[in-house]
């Protein structure tokens, strides 16, 4: 019986040197990393080392028996937005008003609610909801998704003429439609107003209710008296909602024209591709890659990593260095000159590339182009005639 | 991250990862290890995944972590031998997702695809033969050499 040990040096060995050993041994090698593990037995242990009931039972913690369930995207709670605006008046929820319209019920009940981390930390045990930004990353770095907090308010809020009716949409946004009067389709959003500036419904979803001092809704005439200008979206009403003093600052971005897609990403859900897929790309790259003399004669090789944007219609911008590997026959890093001149390049080769198929990620309604950053190695040596390995 | 949710994913993609780990490490306990680390740090954490992509990000996490390991352990052979700077530990984590992708670019179109099968989508041998319509021991070799490459990279690009 072999200790462990030896077997992991026998599997090295392999693995380096297959040609070595026949195919029955191989096959065996195979058969034993292939093996199930058992994964009992595995949470188990797991749960022994850190402290876990291996058997999850619901727990009571301080402030609520949890209803256990992922918060995103099936949020099964409801988000009750404050409303402390004039002309609300307080009543219950019960009531059935005009227009045969229905109203949230808004006392929560929070022995049921999720209790979550709320990173914009208040200092109150409240039960909160925390919601994603809908732009969704791919973890690619274990970078946490930012999420935002909204709180619940245990006020009650409907008006007896102006109801507001908060669907809840168990799928990827937490509002997915505000509706004045009735239930409509898709294009009956009304305008949603924030210290004046018009914002989109989706920024809705970053307003802390806590940073609202007053909401109003306006509806057909009044509407149509103050915000004519906006033309014919204001048919479904207007929604003013004005901040509170400190906050004004906190969601200055939320009104900057068109900064969602502006952004750019790191990684979507799927990287932008070169036409043809990464053999093509290497096949260019290495046709129109010409060593700069300068190199050559300072007898300096290696890489240099390109990082760039590819925009959502596939051209390529915002190229820069972003690390140099470019190194001479002592190992020195190479000077400057030599740096630019392997950097003008691969810039060259780079604005010869026909428009990439860009990167984004699958939305509820398709597939969704962002721009995104994308990282390059260029090789610059004079043996650029690297044989693929043929088996 | 809540326990329940830790508990579905461990239930769900513990043998992939599993597999994912021993393919590069080749040792059982070393990757049983690396698998158990990365739920550690996910219930720890505040990191949230999506469910389309959470296989894809866990399986990426177990390969990029059992790479790492491997060149410590190069490191630490060489420092033996002779004077080692510091690594810093957070440009590993940078590095990685270029070398793989500069290492994948040498690999023949076959291998970049079975370099898929087996770290993206967690495949056993057996299933990668059947794909690529290939024998067991050429899934072998194939691996084997992409996992050179894939070292020989890391290593040399430090």
């Amino acid at each position: 019986m072999k200790t462990s040990d030896e077997k992991n040096r026998i599997f090295q060995d392999m693995q380096q040197y297959p040609e070595k050993y026949t195919d029955e041994q191989i096959e065996a090698l195979m058969d034993e990393i292939d093996q199930e593990p058992d994964v009992n037995a595995a949470w188990n242990e797991f749960c022994d080392k850190n402290n876990l009931e291996a058997d999850i039972q619901v727990t009571n913690n301080q402030t609520a028996k949890h209803n256990l369930r992922r918060w995103w995207p099936a949020v099964a709670s409801v988000v009750v937005i404050a409303l402390c605006a004039v002309g609300l008046n307080t009543n219950t929820k019960n009531e059935n008003p005009v227009g045969g319209v229905g109203v949230y019920d808004t006392d929560v009940d929070t022995q049921n609610a999720p209790v979550c981390i709320d990173p914009l930390e208040t200092g109150k045990k409240q039960n909160k909801e925390i919601f994603a930004p809908e732009n969704k990353l791919t973890a690619q770095n274990d970078v946490p998704a930012k999420p935002m907090a909204t709180s619940e308010d245990d006020k009650s809020s409907q008006a007896g003429t102006n109801n507001l009716i908060l669907a809840h949409n168990n799928g990827a946004s937490p509002i997915s439609s505000i509706r004045i009067r009735g239930n409509g389709g898709p294009d009956k959003d009304p305008v949603f107003i924030v210290n004046g500036h018009q914002i989109k419904k989706e920024a809705l979803d970053f307003i802390d209710p806590e940073h609202i001092a007053n909401l109003k809704v306006l509806k057909d005439d009044e509407a149509k008296a103050k915000y004519a200008n906006l033309g014919e979206q204001i048919k479904n009403g207007v929604i003013e909602i004005s901040l509170k003093p400190e906050a004004t600052n906190l969601y200055a971005e939320l009104w900057q024209p068109q900064k969602d897609d502006d952004k750019v990403y790191a990684c979507g859900e799927k990287s932008p591709s070169f036409p043809g897929g990464q053999d093509s790309l290497r096949a260019f790259i290495h046709q129109n890659t010409k060593y700069p003399d300068v190199a050559k004669n300072a007898a300096v090789k290696g890489r240099l990593i390109m990082q760039f944007v590819v925009e959502k219609d596939g051209s390529l911008s915002d190229i820069k260095l972003m690390r140099s590997m470019l190194k001479d026959t002592n190992g020195e890093p190479a000077d400057s000159t030599v740096i630019n001149a392997c950097c003008d390049e691969a810039l060259r080769v780079l604005k010869l590339m026909p428009r990439w198929e860009p990167g984004g990620y699958y939305g509820d309604n398709g597939f969704v182009v962002l721009r995104t950053h994308y990282c390059m190695p260029f090789l610059f040596s004079d043996l650029v005639e690297k044989e693929i390995r043929i088996r | 991250m809540k326990n329940e949710e830790i508990k579905r994913l461990f239930q769900q993609h513990y043998s992939k990862m599993y597999r994912v780990a021993r393919t590069i490490l080749l040792d059982e306990h070393e990757s049983k290890d690396v698998v158990s680390d990365i739920f550690e740090r996910l219930l720890s954490g505040n990191t949230v995944l999506l469910p389309a992509t959470e296989e894809r990000y866990l399986l990426t996490s177990v390969r990029n972590q059992c790479i790492k390991r491997l060149h410590h352990e190069e490191v630490k052979r060489l420092a033996a031998e002779s004077y080692s700077k510091e690594q810093d530990d957070t440009e590993d984590d940078e590095r990685l997702g270029e070398v793989i992708d500069f290492a994948r670019q040498s690999l023949s179109v076959q291998e970049q695809r079975i370099f898929d099968l087996r770290f993206n989508q967690g495949c056993s041998y057996e299933e990668i033969a059947i794909a690529e319509g290939i024998s067991k021991v050429a899934v072998w070799k194939h691996l084997s050499h992409l996992i050179t490459i894939i070292k020989e990279h890391f290593n040399s690009s430090k």
